[in-house]
């Protein structure tokens, strides 16, 4: 997807334009948007909306509170990132880019990009690497449940979830940090295994951490379920069809929660998951509810895969020997289930130490696409919750207003004056 | 057709669906197998993956393969979840006629993948 000032006949992804090429913006080549139906008016919801906190654009069609339909405007922040990774970076440099896809799943690209290198290569990450893998992906998908449980209810005004399931989450952030360097679990993957190992003395105090996650996080489920006003606002709402959910290629928990019995872990086992098995939580109303009783399962079941992950950590080496040279010309596919959906990425080899071609599809990117069928018929006051229900997760941008202190006087930027802006304030030339 | 793996079933079912639209099968790495198929064949070859097999899809990738002594390539990517294995549909599209049939209408999942090749 193309930013609205970019002009036609310019290819960005062909070979032979420059990563860094920045073409005059043009004017009148942005998408049109579908008028509303007829006796419909719009309201629009987004670019930026508080509930959702980051950019996406829905302009909804609706008689009196209910909706009618629903028009979707995204990709308003392209980084490029394909195009860095096979212009400009090495194939161990890669990894770096991969995990800062997401602000939540980055091990889970860092994982997936190597293993499709690794693929294509035919290397496997030695056994005590993959072990490690699968402890560090699980580790991302409890934290990650439990801030989407935080904001599920911060959607819904029940702000005591919110509180609580980060206040449990944030000993896994600093288990993170402990084991990784980083809250955010950067910097361990590399081609063919890891480039830091797990301390010893660290396995205990992980076993330790999980013991008191998994008894808070049952106390906040018990909360949670008998919960007649979260019912209310979440029962029957936002409901996928399981025929729907398959057509459009839904993942993750939402594809679940429709009664698709889908896992990456399952389907395509990667790491240690042929060893540690996932028990795949399935339900099958489809609504907002539904979604939110498989991440609580998913979560618990998280705790246990580490545990078994831990217990069973073989020793051994955590990088495999490399080939000298890289065979240029081949291709791996890998999928890793992150914590909204199975995450693809997709190498083709190349001749010169980086991928000829890295293709990466996040499960947002399938998921938001649901979004239409989900929210007719439904009234306004439940879009922010149905759509925070597939844990969207954009890439992070804004849109803002200036208002004068003084005057009180406010002024809306045009998206070419933030162009302008934002290119000048790095210091106007291109890099 | 019964003792084949499911990559060997897939080829076979093309084989027999797409004819001499169906240029080459390989099966490296383990866990995919690439059909090269024309790219007039795309939908014929999509519909037989859905119906047939259940095929999931999971993601189009485009690329400019003329350093390669190609022009452009879509790859279309499928998953047989049951089977643990990747389907990749092949086609070359031209450089001088860059145009391939869109797959959305069968797989209504593709629309915004389809929609990037304009990027590539």
């Amino acid at each position: 997807m193309l930013a609205d000032d970019w002009p036609d006949g310019v290819w960005p992804l062909r070979r032979d334009v420059p990563y860094d090429l920045q073409p005059p913006p043009a004017t009148g080549v942005r998408p049109p948007l579908n008028p509303a139906p007829e006796g419909a008016t719009v309201l629009a919801m987004g670019p930026f909306f508080p509930v959702l906190e980051e950019p996406a654009y829905f302009r909804l069609f609706v008689e009196g509170e209910t909706i009618v339909g629903c028009d979707y405007r995204g990709f308003y922040n392209h980084r490029g990132i394909e195009k860095l990774g096979d212009s400009t970076l090495t194939y161990n440099e890669v990894p770096y880019l991969a995990e800062r896809i997401c602000g939540i799943c980055g091990f889970i690209h860092s994982t997936c990009y190597c293993q499709a290198v690794e693929k294509a290569i035919g290397v496997e990450a030695p056994r005590r690497a993959r072990f490690i893998r699968t402890l560090m992906l699980e580790l991302e998908r409890v934290h990650s449940h439990l801030l989407w449980l935080g904001i599920a209810g911060h959607i819904l005004g029940f702000d005591t979830v919110l509180m609580q399931t980060w206040r449990i989450r944030e000993p896994v952030m600093w288990l993170a940090e402990e084991i990784s360097g980083n809250r955010k679990t950067y910097g361990m993957n590399t081609v063919g295994g890891l480039r830091r190992d797990l301390k010893a003395a660290l396995v205990p105090k992980i076993l330790e951490v999980l013991a008191e996650v998994e008894r808070e996080s049952l106390a906040v489920r018990d909360a949670i379920v008998g919960d007649s006003t979260l019912h209310a606002r979440t029962r029957g709402v936002g409901v996928l069809t399981r025929e729907w959910a398959r057509s459009i290629c839904v993942v993750g928990p939402p594809a679940r929660a429709s009664g698709l019995a889908i896992d990456a872990r399952v389907d395509h086992p990667y790491a240690a998951y042929d060893e540690v098995v996932p028990r795949i939580a399935v339900q099958g109303a489809g609504d907002t509810w539904a979604r939110v009783l498989v991440r609580v399962e998913e979560l618990l079941e998280s705790i246990r895969l580490i545990r078994e992950a831990a217990r069973a950590l073989p020793e051994g080496p955590i990088l495999a020997t490399l080939p000298e040279r890289v065979p240029d010309g081949r291709v791996g596919i890998s999928v890793v289930e992150a914590p909204r959906g199975e995450a693809v990425h997709y190498v083709m080899t190349g001749g010169d130490n980086r991928p000829y071609r890295w293709r990466v599809r996040a499960p947002t990117y399938p998921n938001l696409q649901a979004v239409p069928a989900m929210i007719v018929q439904q009234t306004i006051a439940d879009v922010p919750i149905v759509l925070g229900s597939l844990d969207p997760c954009f890439s992070c941008t804004e849109r803002m207003e200036a208002v004068d202190v003084r005057s009180g006087a406010l002024r809306v930027y045009t998206p070419q004056e933030l162009l302008a802006l934002s290119r000048s304030a790095r210091g106007g030339a291109p890099r | 057709v019964n003792g084949l793996d499911a990559g060997a079933r897939v080829a076979q079912a093309m084989q027999e669906q797409l004819g001499a639209a169906l240029h080459g099968v390989a099966r490296e790495p383990a866990d995919a197998v690439r059909l090269v198929i024309d790219r007039a064949a795309v939908r014929p070859a999509t519909l037989a993956l859905r119906d047939e097999f259940d095929a999931r899809f999971l993601i189009s990738v485009g690329s400019d393969r003329r350093e390669l002594g190609g022009g452009f390539c879509v790859e279309h990517i499928f998953s047989l979840d049951h089977d643990h294995l990747y389907v990749v549909l092949d086609c070359a599209v031209a450089e001088d006629d860059a145009r391939i049939d869109s797959i959305s209408p069968l797989v209504p999942g593709a629309s915004w993948a389809e929609r990037e090749f304009r990027a590539g």
